[in-house]
């Protein structure tokens, strides 16, 4: 199975299951989706920027201190005796041998004999750690910088997140550079717009706002009391109209109902004997009496305006005899 | 102990060879009992074939199935029953914790709560014994009114609400109250300072409370953190007369004066730290940015 990132690499191994092992070939492959620091700010001193250095020149890096570390290790492991798996967890910095030009004879006799202590020392911690844990955890366990800023083994070692939590942890030691703490320009950009649309208005306009709203709930309210509190001055004039208007009616039908019973009355009591309704005779003697009374109702009217007629021809003419008096007087 | 010559290997030396050479059991060389699960059998051959549990003819068979729910032409279940709004915006309601002012007497009787400096909802949440998560909607604690008549504490105290009589016990006994809003991001930081220390982010800027807080915390009534002090003193003034007690005068204690008038201000978090700090706690320093729009951003 070849490496992911097939493009610049060519590396092809038999690859695990676990996830990360598929990058196991440190040709820094790393999977789209990750936040990368690349960012500078002119006013730190020390300025890490990730990925600056182009790829190429960081894989033939990596390639360069992979031959040498292979080098030396087996030459190493062979001088000391210790297992390969053993010098791993020392970590020890092979590159040392590497990298100086060293001039004199003396500094190099120094060196070794400082190197072949510190590996003295290294060999007999190796040891003592019986924990069998990988060196990563064991870092973690004891409170050690478990990474190297500067040289990502993960993708995510190069993440934002996990690079501000490895300042909180171990502070300026990491050697990471402080900025990434803060939001960048385009981030601040848009929390200031996410801010503006979040909260348009300031607190004074928003308590201007407010107060406005309850004074208009509070108008509408007293508006409709005083509505009510009219209203309910002229409620006992209503009620009052309302029976009369009722009362009329109620008179009516029963002025109505009294001179029908009036009729059926006088029928029943001209047959002798209870006559139902719905029999033709007494259907008809009920015409009969409709017809008399109303007769007489007209002859009542008559009467009524003859009367007033006269009544008031009467009254004129006293007027007028004593209105002769009075001028005569 | 392979190796010791002619001697016949027990059951109890083979058993812990075997333990001393088999790898660390892991899910990849375990499986269950037979017939502790069934196998899906999906139709493809021998007996998962020929109809493929299908059946004959109908819908079934032709995959032609009536939606979820339809009850072939009545009115259906679902759709019978009105919507009726009980939990319309219930996503938008703020929820408030309860502590009750006798959970705070025990608290500060037990020396859980230290009334010699102001207490905040980081302080109660210190002290474990009350959750809070913003992600479900919770905004801070809201202090009610049970033991209400035997609260003696003295503090300088910051919730989130309080009802007039809570008010009026707090301050009875010589104490302030303050109502304030704290936004999610806040919260978080808050309710475990360690853990946010932790995460190397610098301290958030406090957003302003919701259109519909406003009114809550601008208001006098409720010692909202936003209203004017002067209005302030004068409730607590109105509020001493309406529930007949002297109001005591905070002046007395000159040595605790000062812890009793600190507040926050409407950005900041914690007592002493200004957003847009970094605090380091492996060296101990606080950082600040130098960068001009950061710190208009923060000092807005």
């Amino acid at each position: 199975m070849k490496c992911k990132n097939s493009r610049n690499c060519n590396y092809t191994k038999k690859f695990e299951t676990a996830c990360y092992s598929k990058y196991l070939c440190k040709c820094n492959f790393t999977p789209p989706g990750e936040r990368f620091v690349k960012r500078t700010f002119s006013s730190a001193s020390n300025i890490y920027v990730a990925n600056q250095i182009r790829p190429s020149v960081q894989k033939n890096k990596v390639k360069e201190m992979a031959n040498i570390t292979r080098a030396l290790h087996t030459s190493f492991t062979k001088s000391i005796g210790i297992s390969k798996t053993m010098s791993k967890i020392l970590s020890i910095p092979f590159n040392r041998f590497a990298s100086t030009d060293i001039s004199s004879t003396t500094e190099l006799a120094e060196q070794e004999v400082l190197n072949e202590k510190q590996l003295a020392a290294a060999a007999l911690e190796a040891k003592r750690n019986k924990s069998r844990l990988k060196p990563r955890h064991y870092k973690i366990l004891h409170g050690q910088m478990q990474v190297d800023p500067q040289n990502p083994e993960f993708p995510y070692e190069k993440t934002v997140k996990f690079r501000r939590k490895l300042i909180a942890q171990h502070g300026l030691a990491t050697g990471i550079n402080l900025g990434i703490a803060w939001s960048t320009k385009e981030e601040l950009q848009e929390k200031t717009e996410y801010e503006k649309v979040a909260h348009p208005f300031t607190i004074q306009q928003i308590v201007e706002q407010k107060k406005k709203l309850r004074e208009e709930e509070m108008k509408k309210i007293e508006t409709r009391q005083k509505d009510i509190e009219l209203k309910m001055g002229k409620l006992a004039l209503w009620m009052k109209e309302l029976k009369d208007r009722q009362e009329k009616k109620e008179a009516v039908v029963r002025a109505a109902q009294e001179k029908k019973d009036i009729l059926i009355e006088e029928v029943r009591q001209h047959f002798g004997y209870v006559v139902s309704m719905k029999d033709p005779k007494f259907q008809e003697m009920m015409e009969q009496k409709e017809k008399e009374a109303k007769k007489a109702g007209k002859e009542m009217k008559k009467k009524v305006r003859v009367e007033k007629a006269t009544s008031k021809a009467l009254a004129q003419a006293e007027a007028v005899s004593t209105g002769k008096e009075i001028k005569m007087e | 102990m392979a190796g010791m010559g002619n001697r016949v290997l027990a059951g109890t030396d083979r058993a812990l060879d075997l333990l001393r050479e088999l790898p660390r059991l892991s899910l990849s060389n375990i499986r269950s009992n037979p017939k502790a699960f069934k196998r899906n059998k999906r139709g493809r051959g021998q007996h998962g074939g020929k109809k493929h549990g299908a059946g004959n003819k109908g819908s079934g068979q032709r995959q032609n199935f009536m939606r979820l729910g339809y009850e072939t032409g009545n009115n259906p279940f679902y759709l019978r029953v009105p919507k009726e709004p009980y939990y319309k915006g219930h996503h938008l309601r703020r929820e408030y914790p309860p502590i009750s002012l006798m959970q705070l007497q025990t608290l500060i009787d037990t020396g859980r709560l230290d009334t010699s400096k102001p207490i905040d909802l980081s302080a109660l949440c210190n002290t474990k014994l009350f959750q809070l998560s913003p992600l479900e909607n919770q905004y801070g604690f809201q202090l009610t009114d049970e033991g209400l008549d035997n609260f003696k504490g003295r503090v300088n105290i910051e919730v989130q609400y309080a009802s007039e009589q809570v008010i009026s016990a707090i301050e009875r006994n010589g104490g302030v109250i303050t109502t304030a809003f704290y936004d999610a991001p806040s919260l978080i930081a808050m309710r475990d300072p360690m853990k946010f220390f932790a995460s190397g982010n610098p301290i958030p800027k406090r957003q302003m409370p919701p259109e519909n807080a406003v009114e809550y915390y601008t208001d006098p009534k409720n010692r909202g953190y936003l209203a004017d002090p002067d209005l302030i003193a004068l409730e607590r003034f109105k509020l001493a007369q309406k529930y007949g007690y002297e109001l005591p005068d905070l002046k007395k204690d000159p040595e605790l004066l000062p812890m009793m008038l600190e507040r926050k201000d409407p950005r900041q978090i914690f007592f002493g730290l200004n957003p847009g700090w970094l605090v380091n706690l492996k060296d101990k320093k606080i950082f600040e940015p130098e960068d001009e729009q950061l710190l208009e951003y923060f000092r807005s």
